[in-house]
């Protein structure tokens, strides 16, 4: 007279505790990890120059590998998600549309300054954070947007490699113009034109065409110049160097910062020796976060330090503080008021923002002796030599020590 | 409030209660035991689909490089290839186009510079790429690097040429893709992802081509490897995600590695997807067998236990007779129906247990009920299962009250007596034998009642513990007994420890039963310490003059059985040493028979009071020394005012005639050193009230030590606060004290040492030993190392000529006690033979306290005028005039003020005014100085009035502004005294 009852009594506690037990089994795989931040880089990696983004790429990962292993953005991890623009326009844009809609809130990038201006309207205009340190052209300066870079602009270096030539009583030059990169090689030399009086011989080329190098080197020479101002990439930079050394000349040559890696040494060897470049990037640092970064690059990555890693894990130390200040999910425009608002101790000094996302740091003359980059001399902010200084303070010591 | 006992469920719900678990956990645990199966049996397909596919994809590339670098070894090696070169060679269409054709590659001399190139990148010749990696470092296969003609990922196969040339062929790892692209894992839909890595972690192969393109170095992001599990398999971490891998290295080139990885949510989907399809048909087995038991275990168990329990819930085994169970119930097993026959059974042997019972409770009631104590029992509940009815008694409940108030127990004891009764009461589930205790109760009428309580542990005939039988006796009448033998016991204790003399009493045998808080002070036994010790022993007194031992009083008591006052003061001796002299008396302790019982011992300390009774009759004796003295002194100095003043006039008048000069001055010096001997006693006799003004003591003291200590061999310290007080004192005559005070302590060092003068503020108490009033004083202490002064001495040393010294004539010290008593304070000395002495002064300190030095009035110029002279001794007058005359003044004298009033004014009227009047103060039979000064001030308030005593014991001496006048002129004194005075007043 009991059993229906009791059976589907029976059958309720039975369905009850299964379903208790399902959903106590699933509750351990829901996750405890705090939201991760997403942040996007977008460089060259496969077209003309490569070689040379793999560094910046490892001195950017090694950064969010850094702050990860302490603790994050106030608890939440840094996810990098790493494009090749393959150094074309189309590219540029498909990868930052596809970090975008992949919800970062910064872009670094991108490796030139050519690219860069293709990116910028797509990257700022939706409300998304670009902050580069490969970027010098003047045409992205003076603007109060979302667009940082680390990297002082061709106004400052045109101003002090005209400098350059003037102390070096050098009255005419020859400029090699990848038009490429039209936005940094025109540019560069409309600004030193601004400050020179001396004869500039202009040679240009297309770095995505096919290029007669005896040619170029030719051109070169045929104004009788006094020195060599490259305004190309390091591998351009060191096969044009080995064509004119092949062809006798003996006068200095002038690079810039985007020659700054060791490929330009392995490819051009011993044409390249005596080069002098004008940067921002000391070859080394004497800090805890230039030893730390060296250190931890060498046996993680097993590569040196260089200009362009250096760069890139700089990018990642600033990020990193600005937004460890504000709330979290980070947004561009807090990030934004973060980076204005604050000064930035970094493995390459400390760096402050202008209100329009600009920076004004020290010059390097830096060369090529026995095969390694050295500094020559040091200028200042305005291109000036400057007095020799005292050991700094170590910016890193808090962070590092 | 007692909470309802919980109701366990009935069987049948317990039973499918414990199915449905069973059920569960055994779909849990099959479930999990297929998942791990299948979990097995899918890391062995995937261990052996994926090592398969990594030995091939191994054969594949290794073959690749191996038939391409032999190959091209075999060309450049042959006969041909020497005689047409090497390159040309490999190029030559006909025969080996297959070698190179679709690779870049170009050919290096022995600096390394490009002579030779594949077509298109001919403006590259000549490069030196001596520095370049992949050539220095000369493996025969580069790792994975952009090339810098095509921007190619490639690897640089090198060939070294018999020439010392080198052939470079840039092998693009599209070739490798190519080879093994078409490469699938079987299993997991397709899901198993397989790539391949070099050394460093660059992507070689990848199904995502944009990896190799960018040379990743994904590697670097494959981290939290495990160790491989027994089918060879691998963990991993890469982007937040895990990875089951396998992983093995290619045969060539050597450094890269074939991974195979599939993510682990894919796998738990494809696990839990396996594990579902078999859980349906499980959970339909365990469901049928499981309501299968279900129904076996309520037919056969449940229910007819189930009757069972509901027919014996009818039954009252007290009332009915059995057999009692319902033939109908369901008893178709052995075991139920041996219960139902045994259950009848009990019903009848309840029943005549029931009536021993009955029988037995009846024996107890008769015993209980008329025992005056309330007894109960509580049981381990606490719940009153008896209570005897002679609680009613006790506490105005009734024993019905108690028996449904469990708690009415402990609500009737008083608040402040629960914390000792909740601890006993609350333990009545302890079976532990429990403490008497003593506690008050509240009755039902409000009033309060003691109740002594006792309880044990009831147990039945197998020992089990049942409760606690309690017993509460009403104990007021003797707790208010008690009460009353302590308070008064408590009284005499606080009478006897509050009275101001010491108290001892003894026992029969004279040892200590009570010593009081004064005695234990003058003993310097404690009670607890002199309880049971011989009264000798702890009172030990002497001779106060033989220092011999005193018979204790106990046993003089004790002896003759009567009261005892001793006469002769003793001297007690503390424990500590210390001495006291003490009156005692004493007296035996009687019982409420009279007879002897103890002996009690009153004493009191009088050593001050004896002190203070020998500084009265000092005192007295001293003043009336002075009394006499200070007549004599009177006397005499009126005489010596004559005197000296004569012989200053004869001095001022003789001039240069030196002969009788030195007479002059031989009698001068011996009337001036009678002057001083006359100030002296003067002084003593209270003749000399100090003229006292605001007085910075530091500063004093530090003048009068430095001018008396001068040209002495003795060296004195000054330790003087820093902020001493001032003093209302008359400077000159406290500078006199220290003075004397010096010169005694600098002659009881003949052979040198120090003096120490030293100065601080005290602020003196009520009833203070000095018998000063109470407030703030000055204490000064005089210090020396002398020789002491005998203590036979000590009491005479403030005597009148009293000294020890050959030189002294003992008025030194004499005076010092005048002068400081004179001004309130008090003088004491301290001395030990051999030692020093120390004499110590206290003065009553200024309200205004410290002052500094006030500044000396400016010195007047001298001038010219009439002066008038009042005195009734005609031959002080007279030296006055002749004084005055000889100093330029015009002198006029008077013998007492009515003349001086008819003078003056006569003057007045004539238009010759007095410039001053020299007023006389003590004029026998006529009007004195201060009565003549208020007169002539009436008269003339600008008059210029001068007071001229031998001795300041008026106070128009010692406050003579507040009588008129404008200075003093003290007797005896000389023609430069005069003058000093009429200067300063007349300008």
């Amino acid at each position: 007279m009991h059993s229906e009852p009791h059976a589907r009594r029976f059958l309720f506690s039975a369905l009850l505790t299964t379903l208790c037990l399902a959903l106590a089994l699933l509750a351990p795989s829901c996750s405890r990890e705090k939201k991760p931040i997403r942040i996007g880089l977008a460089i060259n990696l496969s077209g003309d120059g490569g070689p040379a983004a793999e560094h910046i790429r490892d001195g950017v990962r090694l950064g969010v590998e850094l702050v990860n292993s302490r603790g994050g953005i106030n608890g939440h991890p840094l996810e990098l998600l790493v494009r090749d623009d393959r150094n074309d326009p189309e590219d540029i844009l498909a990868v930052d549309q596809d970090l975008i809609n992949r919800g970062v809130v910064v872009i670094l990038g991108h490796s030139i300054s050519q690219n860069t201006l293709v990116a910028y309207p797509l990257v700022t205009g939706q409300n998304v954070l670009l902050f580069t340190a490969y970027t010098a052209t003047s045409q992205l300066s003076g603007r109060d947007d979302l667009f940082f870079r680390t990297s002082v602009d061709t106004t400052v270096y045109g101003r002090a490699m005209a400098g350059l030539f003037r102390r070096q009583g050098i009255t005419r030059i020859s400029a090699l113009l990848d038009l490429d990169n039209a936005s940094f090689s025109e540019d560069y030399l409309r600004q030193i034109a601004a400050n020179y009086s001396g004869a500039i011989h202009r040679v240009s080329f297309h770095a995505r065409q096919e290029t007669d190098w005896n040619r170029i080197a030719a051109l070169l020479l045929q104004a009788d110049p006094q020195a060599v101002v490259m305004l190309a990439n390091y591998r351009q930079t060191a096969i044009v160097a080995q064509k004119l050394r092949q062809a006798g000349c003996r006068i200095p040559f002038y690079a810039t910062l985007w020659d700054q890696s060791p490929s330009l040494i392995h490819i051009g060897g011993r044409a390249v020796e005596g080069i002098r470049i004008l940067t921002f990037i000391a070859p080394e640092y004497d800090n805890n976060q230039y030893r730390t970064f060296s250190r931890l690059l060498g046996r993680r990555y097993l590569r040196q330090p260089t200009a362009k890693s250096m760069r890139g894990y700089e990018m990642i130390q600033i990020l990193a503080r600005a937004m460890r200040s504000i709330p979290f999910p980070p947004t561009a425009d807090a990030i934004r008021k973060q980076l204005l608002g604050d000064s930035f101790p970094t493995l390459l000094g400390g760096v402050r923002f202008s209100k329009d996302g600009d920076v004004e740091r020290p010059l390097y003359v830096v060369t090529v002796k026995n095969g390694r980059f050295v500094t020559e001399q040091v200028l200042t902010p305005a291109g000036d030599p400057a007095p020799p200084l005292p050991p700094a303070a170590d910016p890193g010591m808090a962070h590092d020590g | 409030m007692t909470a309802e006992p919980k109701v366990p469920p009935p069987l049948a719900r317990r039973v499918n209660r414990l199915l449905a678990l069973f059920f569960v956990l055994g779909l849990v645990l099959v479930s999990v035991k297929v998942a791990l199966v299948e979990m097995r049996q899918l890391k062995l397909n995937l261990a052996q689909a994926m090592s398969t596919t990594a030995t091939t994809c191994s054969a594949i590339i290794a073959d690749y490089f191996t038939r391409n670098q032999s190959r091209i070894r075999s060309y450049l090696n042959d006969a041909t290839a020497r005689k047409e070169g090497a390159v040309q060679h490999l190029l030559s269409r006909h025969r080996h186009q297959a070698a190179i054709a679709g690779d870049l590659f170009y050919v290096l001399d022995q600096e390394q510079r490009i002579i030779r190139i594949s077509a298109g990148f001919e403006s590259f010749i000549g490069l030196d790429l001596g520095n370049m990696p992949v050539i220095r470092a000369g493996h025969p296969i580069s790792p994975v690097h952009q090339s810098m003609f095509t921007e190619k990922s490639v690897i640089t196969m090198l060939f070294p040429l018999d020439n010392g040339q080198t052939l470079a062929i840039e092998k693009n790892l599209d070739d490798v893709r190519y080879l093994i692209r078409h490469f699938r894992i079987p299993g997991l839909g397709g899901q198993v992802l397989f790539f391949i890595l070099t050394g460093d972690g660059t992507v070689v192969y990848h199904p995502d081509r944009s990896l190799v393109e960018s040379r990743a170095r994904l590697g670097l992001s494959m981290t939290d490897w495990s160790e491989p599990d027994s089918f060879g398999l691998q963990s991993f971490r890469l982007d937040h995600t895990r990875y089951l891998a396998y992983r093995q290295q290619l045969e060539l080139p050597p450094s890269w590695t074939f991974y195979a990885a599939i993510p682990y949510p894919v796998i738990i989907r494809h696990i839990l997807r396996l594990v579902a399809i078999q859980a349906v048909s499980i959970c339909a087995t365990l469901l049928a067998m499981i309501i299968l038991l279900n129904w076996l275990i309520n037919r056969y168990l449940a229910r007819p236990i189930s009757d069972l329990a509901e027919a014996l819930a009818g039954i009252n085994p007290f009332e009915d007779k059995g057999p009692l169970l319902p033939p109908g119930l369901r008893t178709d097993t052995r075991e139920l129906r041996q219960i139902v026959e045994a259950m009848d059974s009990m019903v009848v042997r309840v029943g005549e247990a029931k009536e021993k019972l009955a029988q037995s409770e009846a024996l107890f009631r008769m015993v209980s009920e008329f025992s005056t104590e309330w007894i109960f029992w509580r049981a381990t509940d606490g719940r009153m299962v008896y209570t005897s009815p002679s609680c009613e008694e006790i506490t105005g409940y009734t024993a019905e009250e108690f028996q449904s108030r469990k708690d009415l127990i402990e609500r009737i004891i008083l608040p402040e007596d629960r914390s000792i009764c909740m601890g006993h009461f609350r333990d009545h589930q302890d079976p532990r034998p429990h403490n008497p205790i003593e506690y008050r109760i509240r009755t039902r009428d409000g009033r309060i009642r003691w109740i002594s309580h006792v309880c044990r542990g009831i147990y039945d005939s197998n020992g089990n513990y049942l409760g606690r039988r309690g017993s509460n006796r009403d104990i007021t009448a003797r707790k208010e007994a008690e009460q009353q033998l302590a308070m008064e016991k408590e009284r005499l204790s606080v009478t006897l420890r509050s009275i101001g003399d010491g108290v001892i009493t003894t026992d029969m045998e004279g040892n200590v039963v009570l010593v009081n808080r004064v005695a234990e002070q003058l003993t310097g036994w404690s009670q607890e310490e002199a309880a049971g010790h011989p009264l000798a022993e702890i009172f030990r007194l002497v001779h106060r003059d033989t220092g011999e031992r005193l018979p204790c009083p106990a046993r003089t008591i004790l002896g003759k059985k009567q009261r005892i006052e001793q006469e002769e003061h003793g001297i007690l001796t503390c424990r500590n040493g210390r001495k006291h002299l003490i009156a005692d008396t004493a007296a035996p302790i009687h019982d409420q028979d009279s007879r002897i019982i103890g002996v009690v011992l009153v004493f009191r300390d009088i050593t001050d009071r004896e002190r203070l009774e020998n500084e009265a009759i000092k005192a007295q004796r001293l003043e009336s020394i002075g009394t006499l003295a200070g007549g004599i002194a009177h006397d005499f100095n009126n005489l010596l005012t004559a005197i000296l003043g004569n012989i200053s006039l004869l001095h001022h008048h003789l001039g240069q005639n030196a002969g009788a000069r030195d007479y002059l001055l031989a009698a001068e010096q011996a009337s001036l050193r009678a002057r001083d001997l006359t100030r002296q006693l003067l002084t003593f006799s209270r003749g000399g009230a100090p003229v006292k003004q605001l007085v910075a003591m530091d500063r004093l003291l530090r003048e009068a030590a430095d001018l008396t200590m001068r040209g002495s061999n003795v060296r004195h310290e000054l330790r003087i606060a820093a902020d001493l007080w001032s003093a209302e004192v008359d400077p000159g005559q406290i500078s006199q004290v220290i003075g004397n005070l010096l010169i005694n302590a600098d002659q009881a060092m003949p052979g040198g040492g120090v003096i120490t003068i030293s100065a601080d503020n005290v602020t003196l108490a009520d009833n203070n030993l000095l018998l000063l009033p109470p407030g703030p004083y000055v204490r000064i202490r005089v210090q020396d190392q002398g020789t002491g002064i005998a203590p036979q001495h000590l009491e005479r040393i403030f005597d009148p000529y009293f000294t020890t010294k050959s030189e002294g004539n003992g008025l030194g010290l004499a005076s010092s006690y005048s002068i400081i008593r004179n001004h309130k304070g008090v003088i004491s000395v301290e001395s030990e033979p051999g030692v020093g002495s120390t004499f110590t002064i206290h003065l009553p300190a200024s309200q205004q306290r410290r002052l500094e030095a006030a500044q000396e009035p400016p010195r007047p110029e001298p001038g010219q005028g009439r002066i008038l002279v009042m005195d009734d001794e005609e031959m002080i007058r007279t030296l006055c005039m002749g004084i005055l005359t000889s100093l330029g003044y015009e002198a006029a004298g008077t013998a007492d003020g009515t003349e001086t009033l008819q003078a003056y004014s006569h003057a007045m009227d004539n238009g010759h005014p007095f410039a001053a009047v020299i007023l006389d103060l003590t004029i026998p039979g006529g009007m004195g100085g201060r009565e003549t000064a208020r007169r002539l001030l009436e008269l003339d308030p600008d008059a210029c009035l001068i007071v001229s005593s031998g001795y300041a014991n008026d106070m128009a001496v010692s406050e003579y502004r507040k009588f008129g006048f404008r200075a003093i002129l003290v007797k005896p004194y000389q023609v430069g005294d005069v003058a000093a005075v009429l200067r300063k007043v007349l300008n």
